[in-house]
């Protein structure tokens, strides 16, 4: 059984314990919370019997009592926290992405344990189902992966409006669906001209063999504009289409006719902590998700150059350059 | 040429050839205002040509002329609607308008930037009348460009158009043997006429962009009424031997930069028979300051399913369906009327060129500024 330490849980506290209660092959047994209530809340739904206020204090005084570490942040930069766990040879899940620097860190493992660098965004019903197709083989070669996501509720810093920010866990996805670096960048901001306020982005991709990716990222405060998100995969045999569009149920009322989208749910978090402890108990190597955070972050930067210049970029040699 | 003096006044219609979908000219001979005149075409066609304008003409009960200029002149005809192979598009719309008649053309508009100025220039110099066959008037279609016409979502930021369809073009990627000749474009396309899927027949190939391009943008154009400047594209052959063999698209994704700062995109492609149980995923994802839209082009539309159900019969079946009389009546107002037809000849020529803009983007892996 292995003993994990959780962190930094936010928001989806409650749908998280959920989850948590009901963990194959692995136990919480320690929980990070700076908000005292919080805490206390999750500490006593889960029988949680370590409880700190930050990390630091965890490693100095309960080091000992886990085997893995699994912060749920969304902040992107985990330096310390990382070095930590490392130092102390600790298993560790984090969302992604990661800062490019402490990704080319963790690049070279050279400890016993485990790193997993995971993707919300990929974990959810619509990825998980497109990707299972994908690797039945019944949608064939990927040709276009067609992406729209409007005011992500993925968790976004609120005082963080990057451009990173907006389209990271979608590069990823598409990246992931085609298990490739995209070959040729391309990107026009939206009205607003300013990608720094991240309004809206529209990124073209190509990637090795022809295949290509569109990605229309908007961003405006929920209380504006709910959230909409679709992807379609067009392979060589096969479609998949996973849109809120169809998942869409009518509430009728004096008010007249609106759509009610049937949620997702957030216990796409169980899969992100079942996959992560499977490969541990497996002994599979976790460097990909590393590498799949460079990936990203490096295709986020050509995105940002080429929509700035008007210009397309092409991977070579490792980097992107304008063509 | 204006019938303004007597607006229900039948209208005569020359077809000229109708060797690839007929779905024009009987769309425009719905509507009670059109009638066929005659169906004529070129005598040096080949004789597979001949046979089926001659079955047309024999089905709508009026003759079949070998002489265009024949048809032209001595059939009283106002209207001619032609449905040749592409490359022969403008070509014979100059002839009907230098002839004093009003045009409705088959898609693509041409295969060559010249043609489609020859055209522009006809139609103003004899002052009649140019149509563009297209589906501005789909119920789903019009409902967008009222929505956005009556500030639902504020002002457009961003639209983008899927338009793919479901439909097989001959044998998939892999299917020949190295040693086996590649398939000949021109062959596949007549023996296509079967299924209706010979939209690109002609002696040139043509891609989905060429061939069926001019649907989304003209969603995009009636929802915005803007031009493009700038496009950049990918493009390749992903599903067909047939379109790998002869270097032209099945499958294409364009980014526009429009006037007003306005993005967009189109994603489309001839994706097979097995990826969608309808026709093909079409929508349109429009973006305003105050909202947004997404909007299923099939609907409305009823679901229905039966045992011995053929793969060739869709399980739903889109109602409400009046874009081809609408087409006909615009397009009979804008005679009577003398008025602007739904598609015009600028408008069509501007999509030409903002496709082969798309095309030279998806050779070169650069954006490509769309000629003014």
């Amino acid at each position: 059984m292995i003993r994990l330490a959780i962190g930094d849980v936010g928001s989806a506290g409650a749908d998280l314990a959920l989850v948590l209660r009901d963990l194959r092959s692995a136990q919480v047994v320690a929980l990070v919370e700076a908000d005292q209530d919080r805490k206390s809340e999750i500490a006593d739904q889960l029988d949680i019997g370590v409880a700190a206020g930050d990390w630091n204090q965890l490693f100095e005084s309960h080091a000992d009592e886990f085997d893995a570490v699994v912060s749920f942040s969304q902040s992107m930069i985990f330096g310390e926290f990382i070095e930590r766990a490392v130092e102390r040879d600790k298993h560790m899940l984090v969302n992604g992405p990661i800062d490019p620097k402490t990704a080319a860190a963790l690049a070279k493992p050279t400890g016993t344990n485990y790193i997993m660098v995971t993707w919300p965004l990929r974990m959810m019903p619509y990825q998980q189902a497109v990707r299972q197709s994908l690797d039945a083989g019944q949608l064939g070669l990927p040709g276009l992966v067609r992406v729209h996501h409007w005011n992500s509720t993925l968790g976004q810093p609120a005082d963080d409006d990057s451009l990173t920010r907006l389209v990271v866990h979608e590069v990823d996805v598409v990246c992931w669906l085609f298990d490739a670096w995209p070959a040729l960048v391309y990107a026009t901001a939206m009205r607003t001209g300013d990608l720094n306020t991240s309004q809206g982005v529209q990124i073209h991709l190509g990637f090795p063999g022809g295949g290509m990716a569109l990605i229309d990222c908007v961003n405006r405060p929920t209380s504006e504009s709910p959230p909409y998100f679709s992807l379609s995969m067009i392979g060589s045999q096969g479609a998949a289409y996973a849109d809120d569009h169809h998942n869409i149920n009518l509430l009728l009322n004096e008010q007249g006719v609106s759509g009610l989208a049937v949620d997702q749910g957030r216990l796409h978090c169980r899969t992100q902590l079942e996959d992560f402890v499977s490969a541990i108990s497996d002994g599979r190597k976790m460097e990909d998700s590393v590498s799949d955070s460079r990936r990203a972050m490096a295709v986020v930067a050509a995105i940002e150059a080429a929509a700035s210049s008007g210009g397309a970029y092409r991977l070579q040699g490792g980097d992107y350059e304008p063509c | 040429m204006s019938l303004a003096n007597s607006p229900l006044e039948p209208i005569p219609v020359a077809i000229l050839s109708v060797v690839k979908h007929d779905y024009i000219p009987r769309g425009m001979l719905a509507h009670t205002r059109f009638h066929a005149a005659v169906v004529a075409d070129d005598p040096e066609q080949p004789e597979w040509a001949h046979e089926r304008n001659e079955a047309f003409a024999e089905e709508l009960k009026v003759p079949y002329v070998r002489s265009v200029e024949s048809a032209l002149s001595d059939y009283d005809a106002k209207v001619a609607v032609v449905s040749s192979a592409a490359e022969r598009h403008c070509d014979l719309s100059v002839r009907a308008a230098n002839a004093g008649l009003h045009v409705v053309q088959d898609k693509p508009m041409s295969t060559v930037l010249t043609e489609c100025d020859r055209v522009v220039e006809a139609v103003e110099r004899n002052g009649v009348k140019f149509m563009m066959w297209n589906r501005n008037f789909l119920p789903a279609v019009q409902q967008a460009a009222s929505a956005v016409a009556d500030g639902k979502i504020g002002k457009v930021a961003a639209i983008h158009v899927d338009f793919y369809f479901a439909k097989d073009a001959g044998p998939p990627i892999s299917s020949r043997a190295d040693d086996d000749p590649p398939l000949d474009w021109l062959e596949y396309l007549i023996a296509a006429h079967a299924t209706g899927a010979d939209g690109g027949l002609g002696h040139k190939p043509m891609g989905e962009l060429e061939v069926e391009g001019i649907y989304p943008l003209a969603y995009i154009h009636v929802v915005t009424g803007l031009r493009v400047r700038r496009v950049f594209a990918r493009a390749k052959a992903h599903f067909h031997q047939l379109q790998l063999d002869n270097d032209v698209d099945d499958l294409a994704t364009v980014t526009l930069e429009m006037d007003n700062g306005i993005v967009g995109s189109i994603c489309m492609g001839r994706i097979g028979n097995a990826s969608h149980p309808d026709i093909g995923e079409i929508k349109l994802h429009i973006v305003g300051t105050e909202g947004s839209l997404v909007i299923s082009e099939a609907r409305p539309e009823v679901s229905v399913y039966y045992r011995g159900r053929p793969d060739t019969i869709y399980p739903h079946l889109r109602v409400a369906n009046h874009n081809d009389w609408l087409l006909a009546d615009h397009f009979a107002r804008a005679i009577d009327e003398d008025g602007d037809t739904p598609l015009n000849a600028h408008v069509a020529r501007h999509i030409f060129e903002t496709v082969h803009a798309a095309i030279a983007s998806g050779k070169s892996g650069l954006p490509v500024d769309v000629e003014r």
